[in-house]
């Protein structure tokens, strides 16, 4: 009975010990880069926000009350209704699920697909890089809002289409730069020296080079959540994202909001400041990572 | 110099063949009987519908198809808009001019913006001028632009009591009414492009800052001014070039939204209207021609390396 006690404390005297380490270290980080903190804060709440949209929201995303419709910011409708009559706060946390879900979502597919081919295609060389620099070559040519455009409007604009066609826009770019580091490393002594002990090309791509190509790649990875947010809002406020009645950041500012826009700028501050705030976010924290994992670079872009 | 031009020509022609091959390829497996839709709301009878898929080379198999497209597109032809009848080489050729000038714009403009900021930004690292450049930089990155223009717009006809004039005038016809109309459009677009380019251009200053030779050349007496005009701004030109070949499938892109909030009928237009339809003889085109401006400016880009930088010219 005794030793259990005392084996337990024995382990809760290190976690204590870890936790008080943990917030030394979070405050150093604090007062040392201060405004990618806040950022990051900005984003956690509007992330959080809009993730637990279910709970938080005041009223029904899509509930209908003519009787309340455009009304300005008041106490019962902190960011004012829509011509419908409908919560505009509540609009812009559900839309902020929809932006950010299609946009983390095609992030992370995009991002892991272009990283598995540009690693492969920069560590192997030979007819399969040639093959994948060429599909880059056409992937690059076009605008990623050309190529989500044409692609919902034919094939339909559900969700899922939406998230692969937005991947595929930003395809190109992430084998570009997963390809790039993936040379770079290539070249590096310790990779010839894993392959001298007889390391197979498949573990040297995934043991050495990947873990040492990740800090690019995650760079990019944090700048196209702006990028997919920005596409995602453009093509919805074209129509062609995500459907009304469903909430978007993007549709939200189509045409509706345009013809109120004057008497009743709330319509169309909301959303745009949501869009605005998060790919700022997005941005700074992508710098401040870029600038961690390459201290070269710091303060540099 | 010849064998790189050469190299660099093939493998555009090269990448060209490969989009249209896929754009072709994308919009033969459209879900659905194109023509059943196009069918359904002309009110065609199935003799009609036949002559149709005829026409469309729908019935063609698929290499059959693309080969007849190919030659004909080689010739200017690109087919007819399925609703308007018209010839869709004909419609881009006039539209073109819109979408180019307006791109061209946005890029002075941000050229224009981006050059002094990236210059201050980097002389002046990381003191309060390139704190403020760097955040004025991710405004513009973060700015959706759709956004800003309908601001701009809405706000433009409240306080200012002013809005472009109606109906587009090309730049031939009446400059001052097109300039009238170009202006605002082309300066919010440079706006947003000059975040990216601002960036770039600072990182790339920074690098050459650094060098050893900037040193040297400081040892030697240089002043501030020659040394950032003779050496630190001539060996930042490239990455900034590059970065107006890379971007310049962003500005396309952006015209669209543009065009459609400022109603300026260019390619933009052309394919929101074309998608509108679901007339896929426009989107092929409009996305093939878009690829092609995409190629050939990048094209251009790398062959300029060589006049720019004489390392590159020697070594290729």
């Amino acid at each position: 009975m005794a030793s259990s006690t005392h084996a337990s404390a024995s382990v809760a005297e290190p976690r204590a010990l870890d936790a008080r380490r943990v917030g030394v270290a979070l405050f150093r980080v604090v007062r040392r880069y201060p405004f990618p903190c806040l950022v990051t804060l900005v984003l956690f709440l509007i992330g959080a926000g809009s993730g637990l949209a279910d709970f938080i929201a005041p009223y029904d995303p899509n509930a209908i009350n003519p009787a309340d419709r455009l009304q300005g910011p008041n106490s019962t409708y902190w960011m004012g209704t829509d011509a419908l009559g409908r919560d505009v706060f509540t609009r812009v946390l559900y839309g902020g699920r929809a932006s950010l879900g299609v946009s983390v979502t095609s992030v992370a597919l995009g991002v892991v697909v272009a990283t598995a081919v540009g690693l492969v295609s920069g560590a192997l060389g030979g007819w399969f890089d040639v093959l994948v620099q060429r599909i880059v070559d056409m992937l690059m040519a076009f605008p990623g809002l050309i190529i989500v455009i044409s692609l919902t409007a034919f094939f339909g604009t559900s969700v899922s289409l939406l998230v692969v066609v937005i991947a595929i826009a930003l395809l190109g770019g992430g084998i570009r730069i997963s390809r790039a580091a993936a040379i770079q490393v290539g070249s590096q002594p310790y990779i010839e020296a894993a392959r001298t002990i007889g390391a197979t090309t498949p573990r040297i791509i995934v043991r050495h080079i990947l873990p040492n190509a990740l800090p690019p790649i995650m760079v990019i990875a944090t700048a196209y959540l702006g990028v997919a947010i920005l596409i995602e809002a453009s093509v919805s406020f074209l129509g062609y994202g995500i459907q009304p009645p469903a909430a978007s950041w993007g549709f939200m500012l189509g045409a509706e909001a345009r013809i109120h826009m004057i008497e009743q700028p709330w319509l169309s501050v909301w959303p745009g400041l949501a869009i605005f705030l998060t790919v700022f976010s997005f941005n700074i924290i992508g710098d401040a990572l870029r600038d961690a994992f390459d201290p070269r670079l710091r303060g540099s872009g | 110099m010849r064998g790189y031009l050469v190299r660099r020509l093939l493998l555009a022609v090269l990448t060209l063949f490969g989009i249209s091959l896929i754009v072709a390829g994308v919009m033969r497996t459209l879900p659905g009987d194109v023509v059943d839709v196009l069918a359904a709301e002309a009110f065609y009878n199935d003799a009609e519908k036949e002559r149709l898929r005829e026409e469309l080379g729908l019935e063609a198999p698929f290499l059959e198809y693309f080969g007849d497209w190919l030659v004909n597109a080689l010739q200017g032809d690109f087919g007819r808009a399925l609703r308007t009848q018209r010839s869709v080489g004909d419609d881009l050729v006039n539209r073109i001019d819109v979408t180019l000038e307006l791109a061209f714009l946005g890029l002075i403009i941000a050229t224009v913006i981006s050059v002094p900021l990236g210059i201050v930004a980097a002389l002046q690292r990381s003191r309060w001028p390139d704190y403020a450049a760097r955040s004025i930089a991710v405004f513009a990155l973060a700015i959706p632009g759709f956004w800003l223009a309908t601001l701009a717009i809405v706000f433009g006809a409240k306080w200012f009591t002013w809005s472009p004039p109606l109906g587009y005038q090309a730049i031939w016809e009446a400059p001052l009414t097109n300039l009238q109309q170009m202006w605002l459009p082309a300066l919010l677009f440079g706006l947003i492009l000059a975040g990216v380019q601002t960036r770039i251009l600072r990182t790339a200053l920074l690098d050459v800052l650094r060098q050893d030779y900037m040193l040297t050349a400081r040892a030697k007496g240089l002043s501030r001014v020659m040394l950032l005009r003779r050496h630190a701004l001539r060996n930042s030109l490239i990455p900034f070039i590059t970065v107006i070949g890379v971007q310049f499938p962003v500005v396309l892109g952006g015209s669209v939204v543009f065009e459609l909030i400022f109603a300026l009928p260019g390619v933009g237009i052309y394919l929101l209207d074309g998608i509108a339809n679901r007339d896929y003889i426009v989107v092929q085109a409009v996305n093939v021609w878009i690829a092609g401006a995409v190629i050939l400016t990048n094209l251009i880009v790398d062959v300029s390396y060589g006049f720019l930088d004489p390392r590159i010219r020697v070594s290729s």
